[in-house]
């Protein structure tokens, strides 16, 4: 990278039109981010033949710009009303919303966009700099490691419950519901009760949707027949330095766990914040305002979330290895430029790459500036009355859930979710834990089984390979983590 | 009140019939659905929205792309089998969604209610190792699998799909038995998999190669073709190393059963010259598939070939559902 044209590849992306793609890319994507069912997936894949005709630094950049900011757009409409713009953000519901509610939307806003900015800045500067050298961790996940990653996952259902044996229980119920459709390893079709909309399982989009909005649209229905409605006054204004700085410690565990799940391809941003989460949870001097409007919550899911993106791009321009599911889109999207992402693009064309690297630089800051002037705006939603904004939400839900796969079946899992979401709810189930059990239940499963019939049969691969070693003993560590601080300090836990 | 309806009635009646006319003498006259049985951004995304532009220039009515991805195609596939025979629904569909699926099981649509149209690209299969593997070709394979006696390991995007059924005739023809290892991502899963040393071989397309292969990560034992392809000349087919066995994916425009004739014959037309596209083209050579040219005859001909060679190795692989109607 101490080629002497660096800086000229660097200027490259200064230019006018240039920053103009960027900034309509990271705008769009935030749009699309916040209407739930509308994901960043989908958004940088339909745009890639408007990009067939580009500058291959404008195409790309513009792509990465809306995957920037289809991540974070997702967290204006979990904050706001409840409902997950991408499977990415919807942790940030858990602290988000309930502080949306308490009337301090600004700040939970404010500082979901800073610490997506903070998450994403710093994944840029780890994409910058260590690229070639992190990528190598990428290979080294097989079955025997991702099965360990899921387990140290499905491990958090057991820290976010207030009562283990209904989270327990609760993931279960998830982890059941992830086996239906096709089988992962031999493709047989399992519990679809012949219906070709099952063939891949449960929608998950359309069950988020219908887990945490339509379930909450009930809530608040019922709020208004029993007159009971709360009406929020909007108060606050965005994070000052001090809150800020009192977060710095979360942040940055947020960035680093954000980069380093980006980079393990075929995990994603929705594992990244749930992680995230737990640990900022298990580390705080009072886990028991977590899911009650904490602003470190919400710190800790956008700062993640975000940091994958810089994460993920790392495996993709390195080895030509997505990371999750928009880079895997965007491998098309060079391939049509003709770029082979690969190990051979940084030395044929590192003008491509030094863009990238700047393009997704400037575009954390557009989103950050972006996110800062329209937080005063959209927390005006709050202002709508109940009743209008009801309709409009699951208008917005169920236009949403047919339009990730224009499947009718997604529609109807939308409305069970709903209906199964809202009894959780009403008897103090988790609804994290269901999310968390249906995101890592597949993975779990199919690394379980590959990882059995690589080894014939062998089960001692999880503790002999040192990763999946190192994710065993985190996994048992944070499952007695609790009790331990309980017997030490001599008193229970308020969860 | 009744005789309005009954006006009402004869009126809607009416009009379907002139529509069903009208279709077939001058169509197209709305906007033409093309119906991708996979998620946006994926291979046939990226071919059928290439595609639309020259067609549309053919057509002289916008085209549109609509994803209907899940279930290895099916979902689409079946979309387009129940669809209105009228010619705005044409999907485009590859031979796992009017083949392999079906034997499968589970599905509500067969191959019959589909008016196949033609047959225009051809995506290769490598046979592929991590290049630090001591199998240099054919040989070397046969040994290495009959040495680990089934348990070598080959990574499939997924059991029965595109990529392991023609893979699956070789390993019959040389008589030796290896353990698929599917991958829920994919390609992509695949061939990070590969990189890695985690399985011994994998089967994959050349657009999932070309990067790790140029940089030397990769050694392909074979390619699964009649002959040796244009970008990758020093890739030997298996023919010339003494297994005549030939298998691709391939992609097809069909639309449903009962379209009348002459809509046919409007889309094949517009369909023919619009693969001869120079941007299209252009776009097809960088994702490394091939094009070609069947027509409705030639292309049912070969569809019921295909079926037919296909059906035999789903069968000694116990994938065969005996339950299929």
């Amino acid at each position: 990278m101490e080629s002497p044209d660096t800086f000229g590849y660097v200027l490259a992306v200064f230019r006018p039109e240039c920053l103009w793609s960027i900034f309509v890319g990271v705008f769009g994507g935030t749009v699309i981010g916040a209407l739930p069912g509308l994901t960043a997936t989908m958004g940088v894949a339909l745009l890639i033949p408007l990009t067939f005709g580009m500058d291959p630094i404008l195409g790309l950049n513009m792509l990465i710009g809306i995957f920037i900011g289809g991540i974070y757009g997702g967290c204006i409409s979990s904050i706001l009303v409840k409902t997950p713009g991408t499977p990415a953000s919807a942790a940030t519901v858990l602290d988000g919303y309930p502080l949306a509610q308490k009337g301090q939307a600004m700040k939970a806003l404010g500082m979901a966009t800073l610490a997506s900015g903070i998450g994403g800045l710093f994944s840029c500067v780890v994409l910058a700099f260590m690229a070639p050298m992190l990528a190598s961790v990428a290979l080294k996940f097989g079955p025997a490691e991702y099965f360990s990653l899921a387990a140290f996952g499905l491990a958090i259902i057991a820290s976010l419950s207030s009562d283990i044996l209904k989270g327990i229980l609760v993931g279960c119920f998830g982890m059941l519901l992830s086996t239906i459709g096709s089988d992962p390893i031999g493709g047989v079709l399992r519990f679809t009760f012949g219906a070709t909309g099952f063939a891949d399982g449960v929608a998950f989009i359309p069950a988020l949707i219908g887990l945490f909005a339509i379930s909450e649209v009930m809530v608040q229905i019922e709020r208004i027949f029993e007159k009971n409605e709360v009406a929020i006054k909007l108060s606050g204004s965005i994070p000052n330095l001090k809150e800020m700085a009192s977060c710095w410690k979360t942040l940055l565990r947020g960035s680093i766990i954000g980069t380093f799940v980006g980079i393990v391809p075929g995990t994603g941003s929705g594992t990244a914040s749930w992680i995230s989460y737990s640990e900022a949870k298990r580390n705080s001097k009072h886990p028991e305002r977590f899911g009650t409007g904490e602003l470190e919550g919400v710190a800790a899911t956008e700062s993640a979330n975000n940091a994958v993106c810089g994460g993920a791009l790392v495996p993709l321009l390195a080895l030509g290895i997505p990371g999750d599911s928009v880079t895997a889109v965007l491998v098309g999207g060079l391939m049509i430029q003709g770029l082979a992402p690969g190990p051979m693009l940084f030395a044929e064309r590192p003008d491509v790459i030094i863009g990238i690297f700047t393009g997704s630089f400037v575009a954390n800051i557009f989103m950050i500036i972006i996110g800062l002037a329209g937080v005063g705006m959209f927390a005006q939603v709050l202002k709508i009355p109940k009743r209008t904004l009801i309709m409009a939400i699951v208008m917005f839900c169920v236009l949403g859930s047919y339009a990730i796969n224009m499947n009718v079946t997604d529609l109807y899992t939308m409305l069970v979710f709903g209906v199964v979401g809202y009894f959780l709810q009403k008897y103090n189930f988790s609804l994290a834990a269901v999310c968390i059990a249906l995101i890592l239940g597949p993975m779990a499963e199919e690394n379980l089984r590959l990882a059995y019939i690589a080894n014939r049969g062998d089960l001692t691969v999880f503790l002999t390979r040192p990763i999946s070693a190192l994710f065993v003993f985190l996994t048992v560590f944070s499952l007695c983590w609790p009790i331990y601080r309980e017997w030490k300090t001599g008193k229970k836990i308020p969860q | 009140m009744k005789k309005l309806a009954t006006i009402f009635t004869a009126a809607c009646v009416l009009t379907a019939g002139f529509s069903m006319t009208a279709a077939a003498a001058d169509y197209p006259q709305r906007p033409v659905t093309v119906v991708v049985p996979w998620g946006a951004g994926g291979g046939s995304d990226i071919i059928a929205r290439a595609l639309a532009k020259p067609l549309e220039k053919e057509l002289g009515k916008p085209v549109i792309i609509t994803n209907k991805p899940g279930g290895s195609g099916t979902v689409g596939t079946s979309y387009v089998a129940h669809a209105r025979p009228d010619g705005y629904t044409v999907g485009l569909i590859n031979n796992t969604g009017l083949i392999h699926q079906i034997h499968y099981g589970g599905l509500d649509y067969t191959k019959a209610d589909l008016d196949p149209l033609a047959l225009f690209l051809r995506v290769p299969v490598f046979l592929v190792v991590n290049s630090e593997s001591p199998i240099k070709n054919v040989d070397d394979y046969i040994k290495a699998a009959k040495e680990k006696n089934g348990s070598l390991t080959l990574g499939v995007a997924a059991v029965g799909g595109g990529t392991h059924l023609p893979i699956e005739m070789f390993f019959k023809a040389a008589g030796i038995k290896v353990q698929p290892m599917p991958s829920k991502s994919g390609g992509s899963g695949v061939i990070t998999s590969l990189v890695g040393n985690h399985i011994d071989s994998a089967v994959l397309h050349p657009s999932e190669v070309y990067g790790q292969y140029k940089a030397g990560a990769l050694r392909i034992i074979g390619v699964l073709d009649e002959k040796r392809l244009e970008t990758y000349p020093d890739v030997p087919t298996f023919k010339e190393q003494g297994f005549n066995v030939t298998g691709q994916v391939w992609r097809s425009f069909v639309v449903p059963k009962g379209t009348p004739k002459e809509v046919k014959d409007i889309l094949v037309k517009a369909l023919e010259n619009a693969t001869k596209d120079a941007t299209y083209l252009e776009t097809l050579a960088k994702l490394g598939d091939m094009p070609t040219w069947m027509g409705p005859t030639d292309f049912a001909k070969y569809l019921d070939e295909d079926d037919a060679k296909l059906l035999d190795i789903i069968k000694s692989l116990n994938l065969y559902n005996k339950n299929v109607k």
